[in-house]
């Protein structure tokens, strides 16, 4: 339906017709738009990319999926011309082509939107999307007129809006994003990679982006998405294809598959194991972890009280921004309170930098890998240790010897996936970055360990292990807190969930009552717990 | 058998190859000695030890400077204000000496308290005002020089004790200047410091991602605090060594420091971004410093030559590091 549909719409555009001619003969005996065909890729012993192949029809929205790790991001990368096949073949409409760099990958009319984004945040958006392309005027002026007149065709044609006259860093990700996309639209490019452009969007914007994705195709554009969100890859795709381990397993019609089928192609196992069972109860009346009346000078926490029991797993629910992360923050020094105490095991502790609240036995494993986790160009050593050094001196110096046996072990616990320890910890993929991060804090023996989105972007196999780790500590007796925005996660992982709206605790709801529609009424200020919520 | 042996065999000199031309700290050395032989080539009798003694003894002083500019650089920031530092440790070194032996401690510590001084005033901006670095010790280089021209009405006086003098001298050990004795120990302490305690570890993290340092536990404004202030101890320090060297102070003895100094940090491979290099690739670019100075000298090639082309050389050299860390 929805190729045709497509068919419909680009028939309004003469020159579309022709190419739509791909869509409509449901490809059988055409050459694909892009093939890819035993491609090869190693990195410093490890092997990303083992033969794999891969191919997409004209106009199709194609899923890459696979965990963390598969190798999806290298072959875009190879695509994109940023890494170079070891070996194999690429193919773009029935021409052997080798991209060598971005700019040859750009030519082709191949366009890649980025996780992180790329636009220079003073600038608007307008000037954003024509830097260094800009249209003059005879005597060497921008010609602003023409700008305006060619985002707004842009913007005409694929249903995006947005102001293209606002500063960037005072929109929102979601609106970054589409001024990224629009971007890339401008040069008019026939195959536009997206990868995981919804993790850090909300429901509505989520919406937003499908239908853009949905005008897109519908005008011959061929699509490849990336994306962790199952519940998208149905919503979206015409055909996936499934990476594991850096091979090749499947492409499958979208419609001819469903939720078990994938996830056993993506993992080899079922829906109802990602959340593995609680290894203990929770005690009720040992109280290891409490807060009481936090309050910033901002308004973003008000009068903030809880209390972690022993064996328990606490949930932070709530919509993005209504004070979550700067609780976590606030709890291991790295947000100012005015007000307020905190309670290790009963005793009070000051928490004024995140070197004082580590060393009360607070760990963070921040909402932000890229930026607050890990110091990215440096090895997966510095990483792993860098919390924990003074646990592991041998007079005023770092004792080298036990720590490598501090991050072999630390490896080894974690299954992290490494190549080399003195690599820099951005050779690893996601879920594996993740676990660094987790390792580092896991270093400090922490007392009570916060998770702040910490399954964000990873795949379902990491965070499998990641649910298992929370799990053990709990049971180990550490207050584990997890603030997630994955209501999915929330529901399978917590024993009891405390909702936010406006910095304050709205309710703080238990296991056997958790369900979707009720934390949502409790995230959107519509119920309150008064009695549980203290304040 | 004998194949796999051999295969092995090249592969690992493949890979020594591709480590030194990956790593500049490595490169550096490599460098330098092509220098070097380039040198005795085209001036025959310049590698005999009198004057590799000479070479190494000239370049103690900018090597020494160089470790507080390497610390600041590996945060991420610059010290400006080492040339003016360096200036007015002469001259207070020069006047409080006044030729005598007796009078050195009382001159050191002077000069110490001087570096504490100006490293507080650096690190405070920096850290509490939160003014850039390159600012900040550029203001306070600038009110420096103000200070010392005040200090000594334009024309500085005194000299050096004779006791420091022996020590900047020619041959204290054998051949060996006392000042590269000197320079031996501050740089074994320096790359020791760098690469196996905490604090080095913490200069790299905050160098590389402050925010990510922050989040990991260190405290990151006293890091940054700190390493101006090594910066200016060290800068008197080389100061206070370099009365010995010239005899008496002058108003712009330490004026080509700031230069010399982030020269020689960066041609020894260590990022103006910072969080990566290291001293050991410094010393090297300190040496290379002093001997493109003193080849091209030898060669008779005036002052305004040498100036051109130490500056082409370096921008060469950092051409081919970026041009590395782009693969």
């Amino acid at each position: 339906m929805r190729n045709l549909d497509g068919y419909l719409r680009s028939a309004r555009n003469g020159a579309e017709i022709i190419k739509g001619g791909y869509i409509l003969s449901d490809n059988k005996g055409k050459e694909p738009l892009l093939k890819m065909e035993n491609i090869t890729k190693r990195f410093a012993g490890i092997t990303a990319l083992d033969q794999v192949s891969f191919s997409c029809e004209k106009g199709e929205v194609h899923i890459l999926a696979g965990e963390n790790g598969a190798g999806k991001s290298t072959i875009l990368k190879i695509l994109s011309g940023i890494h170079q096949a070891d070996s194999g073949e690429i193919t773009w409409k029935g021409q052997k082509v080798t991209i060598k760099d971005p700019q040859q990958s750009q030519k082709l009319g191949i366009a890649m939107v980025y996780q992180e984004l790329t636009l220079v945040g003073e600038m608007t958006v307008a000037e954003n999307i024509f830097l260094n392309q800009e249209p003059t005027k005879p005597f060497g002026g921008i010609n602003q007129k023409e700008i305006k007149r060619r985002i707004q065709e842009i913007m005409d044609r694929y249903g995006i809006h947005i102001d293209p006259d606002v500063i960037v860093n005072t929109l929102p990700v979601a609106q970054q994003q589409m001024a990224e996309i629009l971007k890339i639209l401008i040069r008019d490019p026939e195959l536009i990679i997206l990868d995981e452009p919804t993790s850090a969007l909300a429901k509505k914007e989520v919406e937003q982006l499908y239908a853009i994705v949905r005008n897109l195709t519908a005008m011959g554009k061929t699509i490849i998405f990336i994306s962790h969100r199952l519940e998208e890859l149905f919503a979206l795709g015409d055909r996936i294809t499934v990476f594991k381990d850096g091979h090749y397993v499947g492409t499958r019609k979208m419609k001819e598959i469903d939720e078990e089928e994938l996830i056993r192609m993506m993992v080899g196992r079922s829906l109802e194991n990602i959340f593995p069972p609680a290894l203990c109860a929770p005690e009720p009346d040992k109280i290891i972890f409490e807060v009481s009346d936090l309050t910033d000078s901002e308004g973003k926490l008000n009068h903030i009280s809880f209390q972690v029991q022993k064996g328990e797993v606490l949930g932070i629910a709530g919509l993005q921004g209504h004070g979550q992360s700067e609780l976590l923050n606030a709890i291991s020094g790295l947000y100012n309170l005015t007000g307020g105490k905190v309670m290790v095991n009963g005793q009070k502790v000051t928490v004024k930098n995140a070197g004082q609240a580590i060393a009360n036995g607070i760990a963070l494993v921040p909402a932000d890998r890229k930026n607050q986790g890990l110091m990215l160009e440096l090895s997966n050593r510095h990483n792993l240790a860098v919390s924990s050094m003074k646990k592991r001196m041998k007079g005023p110096f770092i004792d080298k010897k036990a720590e490598s046996s501090f991050v072999e072990d630390m490896v080894k616990r974690l299954a992290i996936k490494i190549g080399n320890v003195e690599l820099p910890v951005s050779s690893l993929s996601g879920g594996n970055q993740q676990k660094v991060v987790l390792g580092k804090e896991l270093a400090t023996e922490p007392k009570v360990i916060l998770f702040d989105e910490p399954t964000r972007g990873i795949d379902v196999e990491a965070k499998r292990e990641f649910y298992t780790i929370m799990h053990q500590l709990a049971a180990d007796g550490v207050a584990v807190i997890m603030n997630s925005s994955d209501m999915m996660e929330i529901i399978g992982m917590s024993d009891r969930v405390m909702v936010m709206y406006e910095g304050r605790i709205t309710g703080i709801l238990k296991k056997e009552e958790l369900n979707e529609e009720l934390i949502m009424q409790y995230a959107m200020g519509l119920q309150k717990n008064e009695e549980e919520a203290g304040a | 058998m004998s194949n796999r042996q051999n295969g092995g065999r090249t592969v690992s000199t493949a890979a020594l190859l591709k480590q030194c031309t990956e790593n500049a700290q490595v490169m550096v050395y490599v460098i330098l000695l092509v220098l070097l032989l380039l040198a005795q080539i085209l001036s025959p009798g310049y590698l005999k030890p009198s004057h590799v003694a000479g070479i190494l003894r000239l370049a103690s002083f900018m090597g020494i400077a160089a470790i507080g500019q390497n610390l600041t650089i590996l945060t991420g920031g610059i010290d400006l204000s080492i040339a003016n530092t360096i200036t007015f440790a002469n001259i207070i070194g020069a006047q409080l000496m006044m030729g005598r032996d007796e009078n050195m401690l009382k001159a050191f510590l002077a000069v110490i308290v001087m570096g504490l001084v100006i490293g507080t005033v650096n690190g405070a901006g920096i850290r509490f005002l939160k003014i850039p670095p390159f600012i900040m010790t550029l203001g306070v280089g600038t009110v420096v020089q103000g200070i010392f021209l005040i200090y000594t009405k334009g024309a500085p006086k005194g000299n050096a004790a004779p006791f420091l003098r022996s020590i900047c001298g020619q041959s204290m050990f054998g051949i060996i200047s006392g000042i590269v004795i000197f320079w031996l120990i501050f740089a074994v302490a320096a790359v020791i410091i760098l690469k196996k305690t905490p604090y080095g570890r913490k200069i790299y993290s905050v160098g590389i991602n402050e925010q990510a340092a922050r989040f990991s536990g260190i405290h990151t404004g006293w890091m940054i605090f700190s390493v101006y202030m090594l910066s200016a101890v060290i800068a008197a320090i080389a100061g206070f060594l370099l009365v010995g060297y010239t005899g008496t102070s002058f108003l712009d003895v330490g004026t080509s420091y700031n230069t010399k100094t982030i020269a020689a940090v960066i041609i020894g491979g260590t990022a103006i971004s910072g969080g990566k290099g290291g001293y050991l690739g410094t010393v090297a670019g300190a040496v290379i410093m002093t001997v493109l100075d003193d080849f091209l000298t030898i060669v008779s090639i005036p002052e305004a030559g040498r100036q051109i082309m130490q500056g082409v050389i370096i921008l060469m050299l950092v051409l081919i590091y970026s041009r590395e860390k782009k693969k």
